[in-house]
């Protein structure tokens, strides 16, 4: 008897709960919701604009850091291609030097004689 | 659902900015009203409200007369509300230095009330949303939009692009699982 009257109590709670919602006033919007929702459109419009897409394609990391590497490769790229370049131009000048000033003689103790052994 | 869509698609480009704020307050109690009631957060609710008219200012071009301006809007509400619904979950289930440092901000309120609810039914009537959130999406949608937005079953049917047989169904079964669960929850207290 007890049981069955806790379990009618029950289901009592349940449809009041149910019902609680019946004749709800609607929620009202806060005040100045105008005002942020101009906000929002501005600041949706300077999305909208060329930097700010680039600058946001640019700060995600798989951009960056492609960015970045491919920036790296250029700077070893490079350094390499100018240190090679430095040394060709270097031994090029050194060896005009010598045709310049006649440096071809190894030492001065060397017999310079036309004659044949 | 007193609009006038042939009105408003009537309306040039130019003069959307200037008759914005009559939209705006036309359909902003509808549009927070909707978004508290799937998010159940007030601040959540104000800012997917701001997030909509910015997107039915931007959208307003790509609205086609076919369909009415209140269902339009009220999908671009849902839609909102349902991401962000999302977007929160998914911030609080994921970031690992969050669950490392056991980090709790943000935390759901354990009780909603809906401020348009009379006094008197404020505590069944935070059960029942409580129980509203456990449902599944749809029947939860098709409940919120008839029970707090007082629409029939063929606009609601409009709104979710369905027919009005399967709203009736998504009714039925959603009633079926709120009883399953309030019941559950009142047999603990």
């Amino acid at each position: 008897m007890n049981n069955k009257s806790d379990h009618k109590k029950l289901n009592e709670e349940v449809e009041q709960a149910l019902q609680s919602v019946d004749g709800i006033q609607r929620a009202s919007a806060p005040p100045f919701l105008l005002t942020r929702i101009k906000a929002g459109i501005q600041s949706a419009a300077e999305r909208e604009s060329l930097w700010f897409k680039i600058a946001s394609l640019l700060s995600r990391p798989a951009i960056a850091t492609a960015c970045f590497v491919v920036l790296l490769l250029i700077n070893i790229l490079a350094i390499n291609f100018t240190d090679n370049f430095s040394t060709n131009s270097t031994s090029n000048t050194i060896a005009q030097q010598k045709d310049d000033y006649a440096l071809s003689v190894i030492s001065i103790y060397e017999p310079e004689t036309n004659e044949p052994y | 659902m007193s609009d006038q869509p042939e009105l408003l698609v009537s309306q040039k480009q130019e003069t959307i900015s200037q008759d914005f704020s009559g939209i705006v307050s036309k359909w902003q109690d509808m549009v927070y009203n909707t978004a508290l009631s799937i998010v159940q957060h007030e601040q959540d609710a104000e800012d997917i409200t701001q997030d909509v008219f910015v997107k039915v200012y931007e959208q307003f071009k790509n609205f086609r007369a076919d369909a009415a301006f209140s269902t339009w809007i009220y999908r671009i509400t849902i839609n909102t509300a349902l991401d962000a619904e999302k977007k929160k979950k998914r911030a609080k289930n994921g970031g690992l230095m969050k669950r490392l440092f056991n980090v709790s901000e943000n935390e759901e309120p354990v009780h909603f009330n809906h401020p348009g609810v009379l006094m008197d039914k404020k505590e069944q009537a935070a059960m029942l949303f409580k129980a509203l959130k456990k449902l599944p999406e749809k029947q939860r949608l098709v409940f919120t939009l008839k029970k707090l937005e007082g629409l029939s079953n063929a606009e609601i049917a409009d709104i979710m692009r369905s027919s009005k047989e399967a709203v009736e169904s998504l009714m039925v079964r959603g009633m079926i699982n709120l009883r399953k669960l309030l019941t559950s929850y009142y047999e603990k207290i």
